[in-house]
């Protein structure tokens, strides 16, 4: 894309201090300034890796770094306000105490040996009278970096048996896909996201990718520059809508819908990949009438498999041969049954892909287009699209309904199907591969995992009833990290007026005040990204990467990793926290598969970026899955819900999808008539969740939170352009300005996403949301939410 | 330099309107408070965002908009001061030396907002001064705009909003070279230019 290609390398020279020539280049650039190479880790997955140029120990610039490859060269304008994020006027400074009631604000410096003297006191004391559980670690994405990031509560909460809570955000999607794929709830589900210049259609299906991910739509754009179909799924007319070839705004929460008609059109059409499904797919897998569970060898022999130590249990499956006309074990058949319900051994069985069809059956385009809102022939179209036009990849967003378990499973049929996946070009899913070849158990649980994990929406259940398991399981204080909870978890007012008082005592963590470091009991500061020493591999780029300390840490903030350490001394697990960064980095690296990818502790400190996967790798290769079969699992013989929290599931309706209406954005909803709005808290490039929130440079650009909402709904209830208004419902409410656009499917309002309570007129938009709990994904549904507006009169 | 001439190409296709390169320039020029000298302007609503039609037949584009660096350009005849000049390579300067801050220039330029008046002390959010090292300080009573990011190109390098597009939508180069990205883009893709009328001959062009 240069012209200047290669002097920009010659730019790029390290910064080891050691190094005379490359300082000496660095002189000749900038007259006392180094640089420094740097990761990013917000988590946006995109990792750019930048330059942060120093100078009198000040952060000066962020500029883009190079990658060995340049297609990974990449950075946004939020990486490149790190400046005024390290120097942010919100940074916190020192250690502090509440003086004042939880919410207000009010503060009092007090010193590292009394911050950490007043949290061991207290960690001790609980654990000593109410068991160890009663302690809880919550950090969640703030930096998804290794040894600072959502996973450095781990080592201590682990050491102290403490509680950890579980995300639960609003992957629900991802974890219906992971159901099929084996990968359960968690991330590393896609392609390379530079592989999407290899699709021929690629379905952005409600993702905002060119503000939340706009180096994944580098890569769309490329593809459609080659001639590439793109389809962009979205209520909302998005910039990503703007320039696809076509646009399809669905009905909020349909989502499912779409999915399965999709799959039935694919398969009344017979559109489907016969021979993939047979290879690698549960289609010829012949499910027992009786326990839904697919046919085994040991249901016809009555023998129980032995399961030989250190070996997988090993049953094979049975599928009906075609060939002889019965049922035989799969490895022995040539030409498995795709269809048909056969008996075997006196086993009423039908295969798993005659049980898809005739669950798809219920959404034909016509039934299907009505719950959409769209026409069938939409449908229809893009089923053929993505069946015929391959390879397809669909770029999915998050379906933040109580539905979306149902739409990640629908994607993973329509992969199943089509043979969608694992090839260049045909990826589905969420993020790219992190953590791929390392050894971070050792890192995490350094004495076993012990820590109980209570999900963060079942937590108010907790807390009331004092219960886990059906266990007692008091929780007294918890240690938030990386989570500003109070801003970025759905009911705000339930955590604010339930939650949080139920809790003794509250210790935060941040780099600058949040909503949430407003309610805690201990605040202390944590140093930028760049103030301490990382490591950070992937998930959208193919790299391995030491992040260095550019400069100190501002005032008396230290790294999270540090603050453990004092926090793990205090409690007796001293000898754990010795290691230092450096040492717990060549611990976790310290594989073969590392050795073998060319990853050693000699050459990241030496080149910072080493190339650990190949560019544009394809995900789960030669179509191995990590499901029990091994195949893709779109019918489940046994779905379990993401995390045993002791509450069962009704199995029967979860083996295949079926459309669940939104908890409560759905049309048929007698609240409707009360709340007629669906109510979206969107993600925009200003902000990566809360993060950003107070950037001076980027609140020049997006001065004030606004509803946007369709000039039809907004002059209904006689709304002016730049009124202010009152978005509300039974849970909460928040005043601000109204913004009239076309972009708006009427029908929905949306609030950008992660502005602080103070940057409002009144209210939050936190507090509309609702946090119902799906006991299968157990996650929140931040999009499933019914308001009204109303203006706000001159004389309120 | 004489046989350079610097031009600037943005593809409106790939632009994503993400700010930025906006966010780039005003790091690397040190802009103070306030000041834009790179803009996005969304070709669509009337605000940020927001699509032009009635829903669902929308459209929706972005411009970002930055001195034009014109090849005979209107603000260089209007300025009194010859503190706007034009350097071989046709990157347009404003020395703030010579200014006046009579804004002559700014009544001159066909073009909107692409000038900006320092009517007070520039202030800052930081207390030192971030972005290029060698970016001049600006000035009370002085104009200020995009210089191609003089510093940087004189270096060899990108102007900093080039270097950082994520959508990989902005191309900088020498015209003269036939063989140069942007001679070639120029040659194999529709573009137009803003208000070519003017006769000031604008060295940005936009893919269409």
């Amino acid at each position: 894309m240069t012209d200047n290609e290669d002097i920009r390398e010659s730019e790029s020279g390290e910064n080891d201090s050691t190094d005379q020539t490359a300082q000496a280049a660095q002189t000749a650039q900038a007259a006392g300034e180094k640089k420094y190479s740097c990761m990013c880790v917000g988590n946006c997955q995109s990792r750019c890796r930048l330059f942060v140029h120093v100078k009198d120990g000040k952060a000066v610039k962020t500029s883009m770094a190079p990658f060995s490859d340049p297609r990974y060269n990449r950075v946004c304008l939020r990486g490149l306000s790190h400046v005024q994020r390290i120097y942010d006027p919100k940074r916190l400074k020192y250690p502090m105490k509440r003086v004042g009631e939880r919410g207000e604000g009010k503060f009092e410096r007090i010193s590292w040996e009394e911050a950490i003297d007043i949290i061991v006191t207290k960690f001790k004391g609980y654990q000593e009278e109410f068991g160890k559980q009663s302690v809880a670690f919550s950090t969640v994405s703030g930096n998804m970096a290794l040894l600072n990031g959502m996973h450095s509560s781990y080592r201590l909460a682990n050491l102290m048996h403490a509680s950890q809570t579980d995300y639960s955000l609003d992957m629900a999607d991802t974890f219906g896909l992971g159901r099929v794929i084996g990968s359960g709830g968690v991330f590393n589900q896609s392609n390379d996201p530079a592989d999407l210049a290899n699709a021929k259609t690629i379905i952005v299906w409600a993702a905002n990718i060119t503000d939340s991910h706009p180096h994944a739509w580098r890569s769309v754009a490329d593809a459609q520059e080659a001639g590439a179909k793109v389809v962009v799924i979205d209520p909302r007319f998005t910039t990503a809508a703007s320039k696809a070839d076509q646009w399809i705004s669905i009905r909020p929460g349909s989502d499912p819908a779409l999915a399965m008609s999709m799959a039935q059109v694919i398969i009344s059409e017979k559109l489907y990949d016969t021979s993939y499904m047979l290879d690698h797919t549960v289609a010829p897998f012949l499910v027992r009438e009786d326990t839904k569970r697919f046919l085994r060898l040991s249901d016809i022999t009555g023998e129980k498999p032995q399961k030989k130590p250190g070996k997988k249990l090993k049953d094979p499956y049975v599928v009906w041969d075609t060939e002889n006309n019965e049922g035989k074990v799969l490895d022995q058949v040539k030409r498995p049954a795709l269809e048909g319900t056969f008996t075997v051994s006196g086993f009423k069985v039908t295969t798993a892909f005659s049980l898809l069809k005739e669950q798809m059956s219920a959404y034909p385009p016509k039934a299907a287009a009505k719950m959409c809102d769209i026409k069938p022939e939409e449908i229809e179209k893009l089923a053929r699209l993505y069946a015929t036009n391959k390879p397809s990849s669909i770029y999915p967003g998050f379906i933040q309904y109580n539905n979306g378990l149902q739409t990640g499973h629908a994607w993973g049929i329509l992969a199943s199907l089509t043979g969608n996946i694992a090839k260049p070009g045909a990826s589905v899913g969420h993020c790219g591969l992190s953590l791929y070849n390392l050894n971070v158990l050792p890192l995490l649980f350094p004495k076993g995992k012990t820590s109980p994990i209570i999900p963060w929406v079942i937590l108010k259940d907790v807390l009331r009833s004092g219960e886990f398991h059906g266990k007692p399981h008091p929780i007294k204080a918890m240690y938030f990290h990386g989570s500003n909870v109070v801003c970025n978890a759905a009911n705000q007012n339930q955590i604010i007026n339930t939650i949080l008082p139920a809790l003794d005592f509250i210790v935060v963590t941040d780099m600058v005040e949040t909503d949430t470091t407003n309610y805690a009991d201990i605040v202390l500061p944590a140093s930028h990204w760049f103030e301490r020493l990382e490591f950070v591999q992937g998930p959208d780029q193919p790299y391995s990467t030491l992040s260095e300390k550019a400069i100190e840490p501002a005032f008396e903030s230290k790294s999270d990793m540090d603050i453990y350490r004092l926090i793990g001394k205090g409690m007796g697990f001293g000898e754990f926290f010795e290691p230092t960064d450096e040492d717990f980095i060549k611990m976790v690296i310290d594989t073969d598969a590392a050795r073998a990818a060319g990853l050693t502790w000699e050459r990241l400190k030496k080149e910072k970026a080493i190339q650990t996967l190949p560019s544009c790798w394809v995900n789960w290769k030669g179509n191995k899955f990590p499901s029990p079969s091994g195949r893709l699992e779109f019918y489940l013989e046994n779905p379990k819900p993401r995390l045993d929290c002791g509450i069962e599931i009704d199995q029967s309706r979860e083996h295949l999808p079926h459309f669940e209406p939104p908890f409560e954005a759905w049309p048929d909803n007698p609240l409707a008539k009360k709340y007629p709005l669906v109510y979206h808290t969107v993600r925009h490039r200003w902000r990566l969740h809360s993060q950003w929130y107070g950037t001076p440079w980027l609140r020049e650009l997006d001065p004030e939170p606004a509803v946007r909402i369709n000039p039809v709904d907004a002059k209904a209830r006689g709304i002016k352009e730049g009124d202010i208004v009152e978005v509300f419902n039974d849970r909460g409410h928040v005043v601000i300005k109204a913004i009239f656009s076309e972009a708006q499917r009427p029908g929905i309002v949306t609030v950008p996403k992660g502005w602080q309570k103070e940057q409002f007129i009144a209210g939050s938009y936190q507090e509309l949301t609702h946090d119902h709990v799906n006991t299968s994904d157990y996650n929140q549904s931040f999009y499933d939410v019914l308001c009204q507006v109303r203006k706000v009169q001159d004389n309120e | 330099m004489a046989n350079n001439r610097y031009v600037m190409l943005i593809d409106m296709k790939r632009c994503i309107g993400c700010h930025t390169c906006a966010i780039a320039c005003k790091q690397g020029n040190n802009l103070p408070n306030q000041i834009w000298w790179n803009r996005v302007l969304t070709f669509g609503g009337p605000t940020m965002d927001t699509p032009h039609g009635a829903f669902p037949n929308l459209e929706m584009n972005f411009l970002t908009l930055n001195c034009q660096h014109c090849e005979d350009p209107a603000c260089v005849k209007a300025c009194p001061a010859e503190a706007t000049y034009k350097r071989e390579d046709g990157v347009v300067m404003q020395d703030y030396e010579l200014c006046l801050g009579c804004r002559m220039c700014i009544m001159a330029c066909p073009y909107s907002n692409v000038r900006s008046y320092n009517e007070d002390r520039p202030e800052y959010y930081l207390d030192f001064q971030v972005g290029d090292e060698l970016v001049e300080e600006q000035e009370k009573g002085t104009v200020s705009k995009c210089t191609f990011c003089h510093h940087r190109i004189d270096e060899g390098l990108e102007p900093n909003c080039v270097e950082v597009c994520p959508a990989n939508a902005r191309f900088f180069g020498n015209i003269e070279d036939k063989n140069s990205t942007v001679s070639q883009l120029l040659e194999t893709r529709k573009y137009t230019q803003l208000l070519v009328d003017k006769g000031t001959g604008p060295s940005v062009y936009y893919l269409i």
